[in-house]
């Protein structure tokens, strides 16, 4: 309970400093006055609004003691697998970063193909799957919708072979 | 009256058409699909079928787009069911009770009771937009600004006393929602709030990466730290027509669903998400058993899915009337009614009836289509169920980028929901509902320009909240459930 407490403290002085921000971000856009309220006046506003209750979570969780009770089992205490998170989490910036120069198809078959190589023990099923995906969406969304996705890479060597 | 016969024949003639009950039944499929899916919502998927529309009538447009909207509230409640990850932001309710009575054996139940709640609200939603829309409209333009304010204010407050943990991290999930919504340019001054000179934020945040980011991409991260594959509800789905002691418990919920549903569906803002909280609050509310809510009461199913049916058939009431859309997807029908030359407003009714009331009878066709694929079907989505989950996500992220790359054809929409994916992981590992967050963000600019306006009427004089009569009982409501929620979370807790 005591870790999962000081987590939540700690989180309450992140809220805290975020509501901060967004006062002294409201007060530079200029708040107004109640005739008239100026940009900053909601976001200043808001931000108080976040701050004080960031502050009250601080307090809160800084003021309470286990005094002997059972830990409080949070899913902040939970075994993170950042293996899984981290590759899956990188893949999915992967593509956005790659989406526009290796274009949809082949920015496609990479994120499936290394989506499911996470679980897939096998390479021949994640190959097909992603090759199958990649083709079928290519032609539901670019072929038949015309959806502007870019074509990359892919383009380009069509392009120079015609 | 031979007005109405004139028209309500009109109706029928255009969504019997052939064509139009093939576009009808490919909008409540493909609706229907989404919603089974968790992480690609109504709005994404319409925005990726809008240049489908450009070669279509505007009238086969329209139903398809709006049995893509309607049918997802059908699907929503499937995954919810039966995987507790909701299909769509409207079906989060569901989870609470929903969820529970699958694991008590009762899946079939929880789904029959959703789907036949879902048609009765529909049909009964269909019925009354087609007798009461300018009536309706003519009430809700009654409310100023400070009658939206307070309304809304309620609304989140609401959203605070239906939070299972903690009131304080379900208000700050609401301030911070709040904060999020002020990004972007000022609506009145077009002064630019915490855009750091990023032209793509000049919109502000995008409601779709928003909702997909903390929807989809947060639960998938969370679902594939799992060890296993996630628990998909197996054996067969048996029971799906509710007994007598079933429809007694629910029929009254339902009912109420569908009034206050269509109601809230009409108030910009408002829509099928607060309308499944508000329908849950009040039966929780009105129950003899309010501490059994969340352990697997049927009126907790059948009321909010009644009441985000409901929603979604009032949300037409301002597009067509108004040409106000009222949420998200109706905005996007709004840019679809435009694309094909239409003007919404007024107007529409009378200069092109086709498409008012051949849309308010392909809904009534659409609710029928939805009963057969939902019921009679469910081994089908089921069996996509059962598909591994780890397949499953990765398709589940790849509509999601490609939803929020199809928003702007920008890849910024794309990291954005990838931000919010990883917010929401963490914030629920924290223990933090995304649900009060993403009313907040919707209701924001609503809320502001409300206050603003309210206040340069009034001359900076507060007291207008309470002199007005609307407003001063909604504040009141808010109050009076801040308090009760306060209280009661403390005694919880001790």
């Amino acid at each position: 309970m005591g870790k999962f407490l000081k987590t939540d403290a700690w989180v309450g002085l992140i809220w805290f400093c975020l509501g901060m921000a967004f006062c002294l971000g409201g007060i530079k856009l200029n708040l107004g006055n109640f005739h008239k309220p100026g940009a900053g006046f909601m976001p200043f506003s808001a931000g108080a609004f976040l701050g004080l209750l960031g502050l009250i979570q601080l307090l809160l969780a800084a003021l309470k003691t286990d005094k002997g009770k059972d830990k409080i089992k949070g899913r902040f205490l939970e075994k993170v697998n950042w293996r899984k998170f981290l590759i899956t989490f990188l893949t999915m910036v992967g593509y956005v970063m790659f989406f526009q120069s290796l274009g949809f198809l082949l920015a496609t078959f990479l994120l499936l193909f290394l989506l499911l190589k996470l679980k897939e023990v096998r390479w021949i099923f994640p190959v097909l799957f992603s090759a199958a995906v990649a083709v079928l969406g290519y032609l539901l969304f670019v072929v038949w919708l015309k959806c502007p996705f870019p074509g990359g890479i892919p383009e380009l060597w069509l392009k120079r072979l015609s | 009256m031979n007005g109405f016969l004139e028209h309500f024949t009109l109706g029928i003639h255009v969504a019997f058409t052939g064509v139009n009950l093939f576009y009808c039944f490919i909008g409540v499929f493909i609706g229907t699909l989404i919603g089974v899916l968790p992480g690609i919502g109504p709005a994404g998927t319409i925005s990726l079928l809008l240049p489908v529309t450009y070669g279509i009538h505007p009238v086969s447009a329209i139903i398809m787009l709006a049995g893509i909207y309607y049918g997802s509230q059908y699907g929503g409640s499937t995954t919810s069911i039966l995987v507790n990850i909701p299909g769509e932001a409207a079906s989060v309710v569901t989870c609470l009770d929903g969820y529970t009575m699958a694991r008590k054996g009762r899946a079939g139940v929880a789904l029959g009771i959703s789907a036949f709640g879902s048609f009765i609200a529909g049909t009964v939603g269909v019925i009354i937009l087609m007798l009461v829309a300018q009536p309706l409209t003519e009430v809700a333009l009654k409310f100023g600004p400070a009658e939206f304010f307070s309304l809304m204010i309620l609304a989140l407050t609401m959203s605070v006393y239906l939070a299972h943990g903690s009131a304080i991290k379900a208000m700050i999930m609401i301030a911070f929602g709040f904060c999020l919504s002020q990004i972007g340019l000022d609506a009145i001054t077009t002064q630019g709030r915490f855009t750091f000179g990023i032209l793509d934020l000049d919109n502000g945040v995008g409601l779709v990466p928003l909702v997909m980011g903390l929807f989809g991409i947060s639960e998938v991260l969370l679902n594939l730290e799992e060890s296993s594959d996630i628990e998909i509800f197996q054996g067969k789905i048996k029971g799906l027509f509710p007994n007598l002691q079933d429809w007694k418990q629910s029929i009254g919920a339902i009912f109420r669903g569908t009034f206050l549903g269509f109601f809230l569906g009409i108030l910009p803002g408002s829509g099928a998400v607060v309308a499944s909280f508000v329908s849950y609050a009040v039966e929780k509310k009105l129950s003899k058993y309010p501490e059994k809510f969340g352990t697997g009461m049927i009126e907790g199913i059948a009321g909010p899915e009644a009441a985000n049916n409901a929603a979604s058939s009032g949300a037409f009431i301002p597009l067509f009337t108004l040409g106000i859309p009222s949420n998200a997807v109706m905005a996007l029908l709004l840019g679809a009614l435009m694309i094909h030359g239409l003007q919404p407003g007024p107007l529409l009714i009378s200069q092109h009836p086709d498409i008012f009331w051949g849309t308010i009878f392909s809904m009534y066709i659409g609710n029928v289509m939805l009963i057969f694929l939902n019921l009679p079907l469910i081994g089908l989505w089921v069996r996509l169920l059962k598909v591994p989950y780890h397949i499953l996500s990765a398709l589940i992220i790849f509509f999601c980028m490609i939803g929020s790359y199809s928003i702007n054809n920008s890849t910024f929409d794309m990291m954005m929901m990838l931000a919010f994916g990883v917010m929401g992981y963490f914030l629920k590992k924290g223990e933090y509902e995304p649900a009060p967050l993403v009313l907040a963000f919707i209701l924001g600019p609503i809320i502001e320009n409300s206050l603003r306006q309210t206040l340069i009427a009034s001359r900076g004089d507060f007291s207008v909240f309470i002199s007005r009569p609307i407003s001063a009982v909604s504040l009141g409501f808010a109050v009076l459930i801040f308090l009760v929620s306060i209280v009661w979370k403390r005694r919880k807790t001790v």
